[in-house]
């Protein structure tokens, strides 16, 4: 008897939360889900395709749905730690598979041996070539997002992706050596001093 | 008139030693002029100046040299009269030690003045005209950053000024510039005070000087005194007690007024508007003599030099000059800074030019500015946050820039902190915290640079993928619309075709001249690759894998076929009047035909041995399938290449439907045509039918007789009817190969759908055979293409046509653009060979996925380089063709035309060609190349990494850098033959 | 109402869960890396503690005991602990999202908090009345929440700076929770309950 009550009671309680919470989850049910867009928002909009998602906001997408947020090498490290901050996770090293971290890199069209094929301009996410067919093409330096899409369907061979070089404009200085840099530099020094000593003695 | 005022205190600030007597003994001096000026085109803080001279151009003092380009910039004068002898990107004085663009100008020692603008009567002049003139005459800001003065005078409506201070600190060390100017200009300073007052219109003015220069504070006291009318408002001369750094703005503001500078804010906020002293100095030499910003008092100190003082310099005198003006010592010379020794930067050498906010120049020795000391771990002292004028914490702002938390050293305000090096100066780990600060607000900055682009990024991706989607939804409701039209002129046709359709049964083997060529290549092509089909399928082994190899074969031939096709089209555009020649060549191409179908009997008889009509040869393909042992994979796959070549019959009908609207004139013979086609049609369909029966067909024998008939018959109506436009015959070609592709891709299909019934054991062994046709047929179409080409380059070499050459019609077509279509036709051959080669490639790698074994990859590597190699020698051989069509223009031009003659009649031709043109395809032709080649390097690569032999690869390699080289040369001589 | 005071000290120093009865140490590490969440953290638990202590009180006053069967109590709190964290997780995702961002991925968390099921089952063995239970309960989140909310402060400093190698990590943490655990300790005596 004790025993059947234990259980009536606890299946009763189980029904009765069951209950409300089915309750719950249709009248406060939430549609859409705004996480996607503040991912969004935090990648770099390159539409590159290294994650092999079609685009940044397809890759959104699927971190929301748990995919892992260390598969964007143009956003890099920063990225990384921006999604982990966002989604309160450990961020994590890049995943080497999707490419690794470069610097900011241009498509530069070599003019004079381009044939007008228009190839590129269908390959680029977002309209940063110009040209028409059998006319030179160039590319749009301040729009261009250096995805590397154009370069593959050249047939030519004639896109270069140059670095951008800093102009005095962009350039910022650089961050300064730290003193425990200075102790794995100089790692026969326990002390960064020790050096110091051992030239003054 | 001026009186004590209260004064206040900062937090912080520091008493570095002054090291200011050296250089303020003496009076300001003349700088001398250097042979040089350079000058860079941005010297202010905004965007650069925009050149308004050219190199050569002949400038005189005082003239404008660059113009100010959006709001935030400055121009850019003449500083003394000379020519512009370069314009190039050369160090400019900045930190980063960059290079920008700079204009040098050789000095021509007369220092003539350009026609000056004066404002004497500057108190009746509306304050807009004085902003432009001070706009115009390049002043920016003398203390340091170099902000232009205009930008920084002009109020907004609502921001009333009440308070105009003006900035003689100078609290930084070593400096004296503005403390000579204050001493020895005082009344240009007042008359500056007076303009910038007229401008304002302040309720008091303010001038604040440290009380280490008493001179300065008495001089300008006296000069306010003696400037009554000047001055319609209240200046005070206030002398403040010396501490660094009292001489930044919002220090200063804080020191005389007691109000600090909100965050994020700027002192008009507050009603006051702070200018240097020799801002304010420069305003009144541009107002009152009509004399830009070219010119500027620096000091020169340092103990490595011997004669320090101020010069007054001219912008862009290069510092060696000055520096050897103070006798330096160069062996003592340490460390060369511009600016204080605690806001100032390093320069690297002495090969850079006095700017606009060159205030000084530091020669410093070793004892003097000793390499910094090492850095050592923070002890958390919190002396630095003592020292800071601003009331930040710089020790958690270290923590948070060394550790790149940009977002938390923003939340504790990194962005108030003014760079003035008061902590670095007290910290006793020797930290440069300045750097790390620096470093930290140029992350920042990159960080929101990154983030607009990649919102605009964003922007015009989503953009680009809406504009995508509309043209889609475009073309597919223009596609539903012509297949409702198509549907509906079918219908019609169908009736007219049913009244007519036992004629039509004879159409396909017409003898009718226009039709006559073009059906004897598709024969021959078509003979071909039933010779070799029928080989191969006589073979005991050979069952899905030799009907396979058949099939591309006769694709390949058809490819051919098409490509004869077009060059007959072409020569039927172009001289639609010569139907006697033309006839002669349906006669002769007659007899190539009969040629052809006599070889494909024998083909056939000897394949095996049964015996077949001309007009069945699906059936008959199918029967031999049939026999040599039918699995069911291949009648799948043949009945789904049947129905390809069904539903391209039909779309070939279409298409032909059109080229019949467009003529609508002719009605009678475009409905002749029309039949015609649906007779192709319909025997496409009883091929299909054939092989649903189970007898089974080779189905590109189908696809190509079926559509390369339709086409020929499209062609030939358009052909047969002179009158009927170009248009309509160019619209039917194309539609022609759009069709054939559509084919191509259907076979595709089909090959998949024999994959996919195939998890059998065989599945393996059918994909091989498939890639290997795949190459095989790659190949073929290659080498048709190089027969075509070879034939071309022959044609037009001689100029004599052989009879049984599918090319004749076009080689000798005698119309003034033959020679130029022939490289279009190469170019495109060319191309198709490419195509060939890179699906040879695919090929590769598909079997490379398909975890082929190695025999097997290594054998179609052996088929894809071969493929390459043709494909370069076909590339080759253009590139020849080209060299020679240029030496037949360099031919003497004046070599009378002779009408009955070929070769006379090419090279009238080729002097047509426009040399131009000609240069841009060499130069085409030498990318391709140069293309062809590297990729090359690239497998290379790829194999060496993989560890395999490239010996092979490496000679082909070195064919291609060989053939690169050649189209190169020939790139270079039609260059330079343009160029002569 | 002195009585109740003196919960409120006894909880949330002298005998805090987390530095003293070692209750609820999984989110006392796990989400002490950012000043941030360590607030949501807190706020979450203070709110779903609250009501969880509440819920178990009436769940064992009107369900168990009545039916004698108390013994069943630790998996009827687990019981009520769910419901309560799913229910308040969905409420608040639909009453105020911008609560929701701020508590967001830790309500979920806060189920396998076990000073939620410690409080649930020291109100019972401290045989606590309703009033108590509840200031109790609130009292436990509050300490939870306010050395939460010191460690993470902690951490986020001790993150930038020179940590020696051996010590990088998790290991400073340990050390610094169990030098702030020591300090706390200091608390003992102060009230007696």
């Amino acid at each position: 008897m004790t025993l059947l009550t234990a259980i009536l009671a606890l299946v009763g309680l189980a029904l009765i939360f069951g209950a409300i919470l089915g309750f719950a989850s249709i009248r406060y049910k939430v549609e859409g889900n705004p996480i996607v867009d503040q991912i969004d928002a935090l990648l770099p909009q390159t539409q590159c395709g290294q994650c092999s998602y079609p685009g940044c906001k397809p890759y959104a997408e699927a971190i929301a749905n748990g995919e892992k947020i260390n598969k964007c090498p143009p956003g890099g490290e920063s990225t990384i730690n921006a999604l982990a901050d966002l989604l309160g996770v450990e961020p994590e090293p890049l995943d080497a598979e999707h490419g690794e971290e470069s610097v900011t890199k241009v498509a530069v069209i070599r003019e004079d041996e381009c044939i007008g094929c228009t190839k590129c301009i269908q390959a680029c996410p977002v309209d940063a070539i110009l040209g028409a067919a059998k006319q030179m093409h160039t590319v749009i330096a301040s729009e261009c997002t250096g995805c590397d899409l154009c370069v593959e369907p050249c047939p030519v061979d004639c896109i270069d992706m140059v670095p951008v070089a800093p102009t005095v404009q962009t350039w910022s200085w650089e961050q300064p050596v730290t003193p425990a840099e200075l102790v794995q530099a100089k790692n026969d020094n326990l002390i960064i001093t020790d050096k110091g000593r051992g030239e003054a003695a | 008139m001026s009186q004590a005022i209260k004064l206040w205190d900062i937090h912080g600030g520091i008493h570095p030693a002054e090291n200011k007597e050296q250089s303020s003994q003496k009076p300001i001096r003349q700088a001398a002029l250097p042979k040089k000026l350079y000058l860079p085109l941005q010297q202010h803080i905004g965007s650069p100046s925009e050149l308004s001279v050219k190199v050569g151009d002949h400038v005189l003092k005082g003239q404008r040299i660059a113009e100010a380009n959006g709001f935030i910039s400055a121009s850019l004068h003449a500083p003394t009269s000379g020519t512009v002898v370069a314009i190039e990107n050369r160090a400019i004085p900045h930190p980063s030690g960059l290079s920008a663009e700079t204009l040098i100008i050789e000095t021509d020692g007369e220092e003539t003045w350009c026609e000056r603008e004066i404002i004497e009567d500057y108190r009746h002049t509306d304050s807009r005209v004085l902003l432009d003139h001070i706009r115009n005459h390049g002043i920016t800001g003398m203390g340091g950053a170099g902000f232009p003065t205009s930008v920084k005078l002009t109020s907004k409506d609502d921001d009333h000024i009440d308070t105009l201070i003006i900035n003689g600190a100078e609290c930084e060390p070593y400096i004296t510039a503005d403390h000579l100017l204050m001493r020895e200009r005082a009344d240009q300073i007042i008359e500056g005070i007076g303009i910038l007052g007229h401008i304002l219109k302040p309720r008091r003015c303010i001038i604040g000087v440290e009380d280490n220069k008493m001179d300065a504070v008495e001089a300008l006291k006296a000069s306010v005194a003696s400037h009554p009318k000047t001055l319609p408002f209240e200046v005070v001369v206030a002398a403040i007690p010396t501490k660094y750094p009292s001489g930044g703005e919002k220090q200063l503001i804080q020191i005389l007024t007691g109000k600090e500078v909100p965050h994020g804010g700027i002192p008009a906020d507050l009603g006051i508007v702070c200018q240097n002293v020799g801002t304010v100095a420069a305003v009144a030499k541009a107002i009152l003599e009509g004399e830009p910003l070219i010119s500027r008092i620096t000091t020169v100190t340092g103990n490595a030099v011997a004669d320090k003082g101020n010069f007054e310099t001219l912008i862009g005198t290069p510092i060696a000059d000055l520096l050897y003006q103070c006798a330096l010592d160069e062996d003592d010379l340490h460390r060369l800074i511009m600016g204080g020794p605690m806001m100032g930067f390093a320069l690297q050498t002495t090969d850079l030019p006095v700017i606009k906010t060159t205030n000084c120049i530091l020669a410093a020795t070793e004892a003097e500015f000793p390499n910094p000391a090492t850095a050592q771990d923070c002890i958390r002292c919190g002396m630095c946050a003592e020292a800071c004028p601003a009331e930040l914490l710089p020790q958690q702002l270290y923590w948070f820039s060394r550790s790149k938390e940009f977002e938390k050293a923003k939340h504790f305000n990194l962005f108030d902190c003014i760079e003035c090096g008061a902590c670095s100066f007290v910290c006793p780990s020797h930290i440069p915290l300045v750097q790390y600060f620096r470093f930290a607000k140029g992350g920042i900055r990159a960080e929101e640079q990154a983030h607009i682009k990649s919102d605009r990024a964003k922007m015009r991706f989503e953009a680009r993928q809406e504009r995508l989607a509309k043209e889609e939804a475009e073309k597919e409701a223009r596609r539903q619309a012509r297949a409702e039209a198509a549907a509906k002129a079918k219908a019609e046709k169908e009736k007219a075709a049913a009244q007519s359709a036992e004629s039509n049964e004879d159409s396909i083997t017409s003898t009718d001249n226009a039709e006559a060529d073009k059906k004897a290549a598709i024969a021959a092509a078509v003979a071909r690759a039933k010779t070799k089909k029928g080989v191969e399928a006589s073979a005991p082994a050979a069952d899905l894998k030799a009907l396979k190899v058949a099939s591309s074969q006769a694709r390949a031939a058809y490819l051919k076929a098409q490509r004869t096709f077009d060059a007959a089209k072409e020569a039927g555009e172009l001289t639609p009047e010569q139907m006697t020649e033309q006839e002669a060549e349906v006669v002769k191409l007659k007899a190539a035909y009969d040629k052809a179908k006599a070889d494909m009997d024998a083909a056939r008889s000897g394949g095996s041995g049964t015996t077949s009509a001309p007009s069945a040869p699906s059936v008959d393909n199918g029967s031999q399938t049939a026999d040599s042992g039918p699995d069911l994979k291949a009648l799948k796959v043949a009945s789904s290449q049947a129905r390809a070549a069904h539903l391209k019959a039909q779309r070939a009908l279409d298409a032909a439907k059109e080229a019949g609207e467009l003529s609508a004139e002719e009605a009678s013979i475009q409905e002749a045509e029309v039949a015609k086609l649906l007779a192709t049609y319909e025997a496409a369909k009883k091929a299909l039918d054939d092989a649903k029966n189970g007898v089974s067909t080779t189905v590109s024998n189908t696809t190509t007789t079926s559509n390369t008939t339709a086409t020929s018959n499209t062609t030939a109506a358009a052909n047969d009817a002179p009158a009927v436009d170009i248009k309509a015959l160019k619209v039917a070609s194309s539609q022609a190969r759009a069709a054939h592709l559509k084919a191509q891709r259907a076979l595709d299909a089909a090959k998949e759908a024999g994959e996919l019934s195939a998890e059998e054991t065989s599945a393996q062994e059918a994909d091989v055979a498939k890639l290997l046709a795949a190459y095989e047929a790659a190949k073929k179409a290659l080498d048709d293409a190089k027969n075509g080409v070879t034939q071309n380059a022959d044609a037009a070499n001689t100029g004599t046509a052989k009879a049984a050459e599918i090319t004749k019609p076009a080689a000798e077509t005698p119309a003034p653009k033959t020679l130029d279509q022939k490289y279009k036709e190469m170019k495109v051959q060319a191309s198709q060979a490419r195509a060939a080669a890179k699906q040879a490639q695919k090929a590769v790698d598909e079997a490379k996925e398909a975890n082929e074994s190695a025999d097997q990859i290594k054998a179609l590597e052996d088929a894809l380089a071969t493929a390459v190699q043709n494909y370069e020698k076909l590339n080759a051989k253009k590139l020849v063709l080209q060299e020679k069509v240029k030496l037949q223009k360099e031919a003497p031009a004046a070599k009378p035309a002779v009408s009955d003659a070929e070769p006379t009649k090419q090279t009238t031709e080729t002097e047509t060609v426009d040399p131009a043109q000609r240069a841009k395809e060499l130069k085409v032709a030498a990318s391709q190349a140069k293309a062809a080649w590297r990729k090359l390097e690239r497998e290379l690569a790829a194999a060496q990494e993989a560890g395999e032999t490239t010996a092979e690869l490496e000679t082909k390699v070195s064919d291609a850098k060989a053939k690169y080289d050649q189209a190169n040369e020939a790139k270079t001589a039609a260059m330079d033959a343009l160029k002569g | 109402m002195v009585d109740y005071l003196l919960i409120l000290v006894s909880t949330i120093l002298v005998n805090n869960f987390v530095l003293v009865q070692f209750l609820g140490l999984c989110p006392f590490m796990g989400v002490s890396n950012k000043l941030e969440t360590a607030m949501g953290m807190s706020l979450a638990t203070t709110f779903v503690l609250t009501l969880s202590s509440v819920c178990s009180y009436l769940t064992y006053e009107f369900i168990l005991e009545p039916l004698d069967i108390t013994y069943l109590k630790t998996i009827s709190f687990i019981l009520v602990i769910a419901v309560v964290v799913q229910f308040t997780e969905m409420f608040v995702r639909k009453a105020s999202p911008v609560l929701y961002k701020v508590l967001g991925v830790f309500l979920p968390l806060i189920t396998t908090n076990c000073a939620v099921l410690g409080v649930a089952l020291l109100n019972i063995k401290k045989e606590n009345d309703f009033i108590e239970s509840v200031f109790y309960g609130f009292g436990a989140a509050v300490g939870f929440s306010l050395v939460l909310v010191l460690f993470a402060a902690m951490r986020e400093r001790i993150a930038v700076s020179d940590v020696p190698v051996p010590f990088q990590g998790a290991a400073i943490g340990m050390i610094t929770a169990g030098l702030m655990s020591l300090a706390f300790m200091g608390f003992t005596g102060l009230v007696t309950l």
